[in-house]
C-alpha cells in the first residue's frame, strides 16, 4: 500500500495512448507517414531557417470539434543560440509562418 | 431523444450491445411504450435467448426480408410486458440476405402501420454490412463502450461512421464501469471517455453480476423490481427514461460513497 501515490496510474497512460492512436485513426494517417511528413517538412523549412531535427515536434491536436496539425519548429537565431521549443511565441503552424514580431533572420 | 428507431452499436464485440438492447427495450416498454427490439446479427442471433423468448421464434428477419411472412407474423410478444415485441435474426441464412432498403421498409411498417412507438435495433459487432444495415434504418444511436482501450478505439470508429450516415442523435453508454478500479486510477473515468470520444452521454452502467444471473434465466434485469440504486438494472431503467427526455440524475460512484453507505448501515440498521 505504501507509495501507491507514487505509482503512475495506468488509466493516465491509457488515456494518452488512446488520444494519440485516435488522432492517427481520425486523420487516416499511419505513424510512419507522419514521420515522412516530418522529414519533408524539415527539409522545406530548413531551406529557410536552419534548425535541427531533434527540436521538431509535429503532431495532431484536438481543438474542440476539429483536428489540427501542430508543428513546433524552433528557429535558431544568428548566433546559433537556440532558445528551445518553449521559447516566447515560437509556436508556428505547419505553414511555417514566422512568429509575429520576430522576423526571421538568416 | 426524438428518434423512434434507435440502433445499439459498439464496433467491438462483447461489450454489452445485446444486453443493452434487451434491458433498454424492456424498460421502455415498462414505461408504457410499444417497443419492438430487432436482432440484426444474422447467423449469430442472441437477443432471443437473452430475453428468454428463444422457444417461440417461428419466423425471422430474413423471412420478412424475403417475403415468406408478414412482419406481423414474425414479431413475438414478450411474456412479461405486453407492449414488448421481438423480431429475431436468422440463425441459418447468411448475411447476403441483408438489405438496407428492406430494413428501412421493415422499420417503417412497424412505426407507421403496426403502431409501434419505438424500434430498438441490436447491431452486430464490426463495421461491415450487418452494422450498416442496422444503422441504415435508425435516426438515433446508442453507442455502447467499455472503459477499456480496444472498446474506446472501436467506438470512435463507429461514431465516425454514424456521423457520416448523418444520424442526428448519437448517445454514449459507458458499460461495465468498475468504481473501485476508477478510484484506484486503473480504469478510465466516464469524463475521460467523454473527453476522448466527444459525444453526449446517456448512461453509466456499473459492472454487475446480477446481469449475468438474469441473462441465465432469460429475464431482462431491468424488469426486476427492488434492485439496488447502484445496480446495472437501475442504470438501464434510467437510460430508458432519458431516451424519453426525462431528467434523471446520474449514479454517484465516487470515492466517499462506500464510506457513507457504510455509515448509513451502521446507524440506520439493515
Amino acid at each position: 500500500m505504501f507509495g501507491w501515490f507514487a505509482k503512475r496510474r495506468s488509466k493516465d497512460s491509457l488515456k494518452e495512448r488512446l488520444k494519440l492512436v485516435l488522432s492517427y485513426d481520425r486523420a487516416k494517417l499511419t505513424p510512419g507517414k507522419m514521420e515522412e511528413l516530418k522529414v519533408e517538412l524539415l527539409a522545406v523549412i530548413g531551406k529557410y531557417f536552419p534548425s535541427e531535427a531533434a527540436d521538431y515536434d509535429v503532431r495532431f491536436e484536438q481543438q474542440g470539434d476539429r483536428m489540427v496539425l501542430l508543428a513546433n519548429l524552433p528557429i535558431k537565431d544568428e548566433k546559433g543560440a537556440d532558445k528551445g521549443p518553449e521559447g516566447s511565441g515560437r509556436k508556428s503552424t505547419s505553414k511555417g509562418q514566422p512568429p509575429r514580431g520576430q522576423p526571421p533572420k538568416r | 431523444m426524438n428518434a423512434k428507431a434507435i440502433v445499439v452499436t459498439s464496433g467491438k464485440g462483447g461489450v454489452g450491445k445485446t444486453t443493452t438492447t434487451a434491458n433498454v427495450g424492456a424498460a421502455l416498454a415498462k414505461l408504457g411504450e410499444k417497443v419492438c427490439v430487432i436482432d440484426t446479427d444474422v447467423g449469430l442471433r442472441n437477443l432471443d435467448v437473452v430475453m428468454g423468448l428463444e422457444g417461440r421464434v417461428v419466423f425471422d428477419l430474413i423471412d420478412v426480408f424475403e417475403g415468406r411472412c408478414k412482419i406481423r407474423q414474425a414479431i413475438i410478444r414478450d411474456k412479461r410486458v405486453d407492449t414488448l415485441y421481438l423480431l429475431a435474426a436468422s440463425q441459418t441464412k447468411d448475411k447476403s440476405a441483408l438489405s438496407e432498403a428492406r430494413m428501412q421498409d421493415a422499420v417503417r411498417i412497424l412505426l407507421e402501420e403496426e403502431g409501434f412507438d419505438r424500434v430498438v435495433i441490436d447491431s452486430p459487432a464490426g463495421i461491415e454490412s450487418g452494422f450498416q444495415t442496422a444503422a441504415s434504418a435508425a435516426t438515433g444511436a446508442l453507442v455502447v463502450v467499455n472503459p477499456e482501450v480496444s472498446s474506446v478505439r472501436d467506438a470512435d470508429r463507429i461514431i465516425g461512421l454514424l456521423e457520416s450516415r448523418e444520424i442526428p442523435e448519437v448517445r454514449l453508454i459507458v458499460n461495465r464501469l468498475r468504481p473501485a478500479m476508477v478510484r484506484r486510477g486503473d480504469m478510465l473515468e466516464v469524463d475521460d471517455v467523454l473527453e476522448i470520444l466527444g459525444v453526449k452521454l446517456i448512461g453509466i452502467v456499473p459492472e454487475d453480476e446480477a446481469i449475468l444471473v438474469s441473462t441465465n434465466i432469460g429475464n431482462p434485469a431491468s424488469l426486476e423490481q427492488g434492485s439496488s440504486k447502484t445496480s446495472a438494472s437501475q442504470a438501464f431503467r434510467d437510460i430508458a427514461r432519458r431516451i424519453r427526455d426525462e431528467e434523471v440524475p446520474y449514479l454517484v460512484l465516487d470515492e466517499r460513497r462506500g464510506f457513507f453507505a457504510g455509515l448509513r448501515k451502521l446507524f440506520g440498521g439493515a
